[in-house]
């Protein structure tokens, strides 16, 4: 909890404010930064809240009922009450964490909010705040504009893009819903007559209206869509594999793929799950040891086509004849040199 | 008696009242609940803290020398509307998803909360229905570290030096570290505190979910015990690219990047990345082109090729393309032949 609790009763009351005095029991579990479960016993103390002189009518009056908070205040705690400090800067941290390092419209209507909230309120937020929220790769700002215009007036797009988990380019035309930030990137959500799909804006080629314009989504809905952990769409048939792991990295390969599967009766071998085979590939490729795919052999012939071998994924990468493929090394030296340089990605960490 | 319960109670009181309190006053009225016990002395000193509580709700109490009483001000006891317009609430509204969007982020309520209030203040009407224009969402992924956030927070805007033992990313002892906190920076959902190391001497980023022992130094309502570098954007600081990271002096790092993707890894490596025309058939399969950026912590681009994988290989510097090439060369002898002992070894 960063805000003295005083704040978020305080809140709690300015909601109930704002809905005629009725919450739901996540809003309120929600504002109070607790538990559902522990909804019950935190509002009966709630309820012992109020103004001198304390008579019936000077407390706060908060029930449960029917799945719904209801809440009466007395005059004198009635809302609204003011911003505080760490609302301000709560929210211009968001704004300019947001904005991040885009140019364009979409940044400038971020900036804008920040610094009407700035003025408004006397805090600034510009430098030198204390949150931040990082964003991840550069998206071009035109082409940011473009998708968010797009989203806000319904209009159908011819998207080009490349398919990172299948490893192609692809062209598609969609419906924009929204533009999105999750875990720092920028996403494109839209409609396609496959589904809801996610497209990450920093692998957009490029994007031209089609001249269509479709009914807009609900917002609660594309909302709802974004604030899962993951945004990406599970094939009905996931690629299943097995991997074997070099004597000595099995423990190691357990920890770093929680979801993998041991084998009964096949030391050493994991059974894995991907949404598509370039997606496990990748997973793969980053554990910094001695794996061997088993099965099934296609994605076997990829992995090898990966690093370097003649077989790729992608319809439309290119390869020549005259690709060298790779030098050849004692496989001891490997080893060593696999143990000793690098034990495996680290730059999601500070150096 | 519940510090909560005499806040409301005293902000309640100040609210209805039309003259100034004294603090005898205060204790009076407050007094059935059990506010403000014990000798004079003691009293004083919480209701001092709860004055720089107020304070931080954005309700000051003001000092009426002439009638030797506190009152809240005029202007904040019913707020007036802020004076923000649709647009702007609206793209508020959309930002604090970064905050409160995920229920498990320690500024989770906080920010609710935030919301809600300046829905309140804003005027009914200029603001309107949400229109999802963008959505912000950041999945938390350390969720227990609310409580260290919390400190943090506090003597990053108190300006207060923080004391703590801190555990390295290999493990090993852990260690006590004086830092002054410049700010803290969520990173894919973990989080960060960028600040001075007062025993490097140097400015240093710490992982949140590595510290144990966090103890601010200095009260909360003292003098800041530091200042900022001049020129410090903790915004800038969050967004920079990891190969940016300044682990070591600008170097360039050299990719082999297939022609089609070759657009999208310019524009995602930024900065001064640039493409260096084709790749000689020794570096890379026909038609790659060679894409050049400085860097100064190279090991990323280690990381960016993986992403990416199989259109990057990273080339050069030696201590990144090596490591690689090592990698793709044990994964190439792993699979170059049949599995000795894979289903078709087993007649499956």
């Amino acid at each position: 909890m960063t805000a003295p609790a005083a704040a978020r009763v305080l809140a709690l009351l300015t909601a109930a404010g704002q809905r005629g005095g009725e919450l739901t029991l996540d809003e309120a579990a929600a504002l109070l930064g607790i538990p559902l479960g522990e909804l019950p016993a935190v509002l009966g103390g709630l309820a012992e809240l109020g103004a001198p002189p304390f008579g019936p009518d000077d407390l706060v009056d908060i029930v449960i009922e029917d799945g719904w908070v209801l809440v009466q205040t007395p005059d004198s705690l009635a809302p609204p009450f003011p911003l505080t400090t760490l609302d301000a800067t709560l929210l211009g941290a968001c704004l300019r964490s947001l904005a991040g390092r885009q140019g364009g419209q979409v940044a400038e209507r971020l900036r804008d909010a920040a610094e009407a909230l700035e003025a408004a309120l006397g805090v600034p937020t510009a430098t030198g705040g204390t949150l931040a929220w990082a964003s991840e790769g550069t998206v071009d700002a035109g082409l940011l504009d473009t998708l968010a215009r797009a989203a806000a007036e319904g209009d159908e797009l011819e998207v080009r893009f490349w398919n990172a988990s299948r490893d192609r380019v692809e062209a598609r035309l969609l419906v924009p819903d929204a533009v999105a930030q999750h875990a720092g990137s920028w996403y494109l959500i839209g409609r396609t007559p496959e589904g809801r799909r996610y497209l990450r804006i920093d692998r957009i080629f490029e994007a031209r209206p089609s001249g269509q314009r479709q009914e807009r989504a609900e917002p609660a809905v594309a909302e709802a869509s974004v604030r899962r952990p993951l945004l990406f769409n599970a094939p009905s048939q996931p690629v299943r594999a097995e991997i074997r792991f070099a004597r000595g990295e099995f423990t190691r390969a357990r920890a770093w793929f929680p979801d993998a599967e041991p084998l009964r009766g096949r030391p050493g071998v994991l059974a894995m799950a991907a949404p598509t085979g370039p997606t496990l590939l990748r997973r793969l490729f980053a554990f910094d040891g001695g794996w061997e795919i088993l099965a099934p052999d296609d994605l076997r012939a990829l992995a090898r086509g990966w690093a370097g071998e003649g077989v790729v994924s992608g319809e439309s990468t290119r390869r020549g004849p005259e690709d060298p493929g790779l030098p050849r090394t004692a496989p001891d030296q490997i080893a060593n040199s696999l143990g000793s340089v690098r034990k495996n990605s680290s730059s999601g960490s500070p150096p | 008696m519940d510090p909560t319960a005499r806040l409301l109670a005293l902000i309640a009181l100040l609210r209805g009242r039309t003259s100034p309190a004294t603090f005898a006053d205060v204790r009076a009225a407050l007094a059935p609940m059990g506010a403000y016990p014990g000798g004079l002395a003691a009293a004083r000193r919480m209701f001092e803290r709860d004055k720089r509580a107020l304070r931080d709700l954005g309700l000051p109490l003001l000092w009426d020398a002439g009638r030797q009483g506190y009152s809240l001000d005029p202007a904040r006891r019913r707020p007036r509307a802020v004076p923000l317009s649709a647009d702007q609430v609206e793209a508020i509204r959309e930002a604090a998803g970064l905050a409160g969007g995920d229920t498990a982020s320690p500024v989770a309520a906080d920010a609710r909360g935030a919301v809600e209030r300046l829905l309140a203040l804003a005027r009914s009407d200029v603001y309107r229905e949400p229109r999802a224009g963008f959505i912000a969402h950041h999945p938390e992924r350390e969720p227990e570290v609310a409580e260290q956030i919390g400190r943090l927070v506090l003597a990053c805007r108190r300006r207060l030096p923080v004391h703590f033992s801190y555990r390295h990313e290999a493990g090993g002892r852990r260690q006590p570290r004086r830092v002054e906190p410049w700010g803290l920076f969520a990173r894919q959902g973990r989080w960060y505190l960028v600040g001075r190391c007062r025993q490097r001497d140097a400015r240093r980023i710490f992982r949140v979910a590595r510290m144990e022992d966090i103890a601010v130094q200095g009260l909360p309502d003292g003098p800041p015990r530091f200042a900022l570098p001049s020129g410090f954007d903790l915004h800038a600081e969050a967004n920079l690219s990891p190969w940016d990271w300044r682990a070591h002096e600008p170097i360039e790092a050299v990719l082999a990047v297939e022609s089609e993707v070759a657009p999208l890894v310019l524009r995602a490596l930024g900065g001064d990345a640039r493409d260096a025309g084709e790749a000689s058939s020794e570096q890379a399969p026909v038609g790659w082109r060679l894409v050049v950026r400085t860097v100064t912590y190279a090991a990323a681009i280690f990381d960016l090729a993986l992403a990416w994988l199989p259109r990057v290989r990273p080339l050069g510097p030696g201590w990144v393309a090596e490591p690689w090439r090592l990698r793709m060369a044990a994964v190439a002898r792993a699979h170059a032949l049949p599995p000795a002992d894979g289903p078709a070894g087993r007649g499956a």
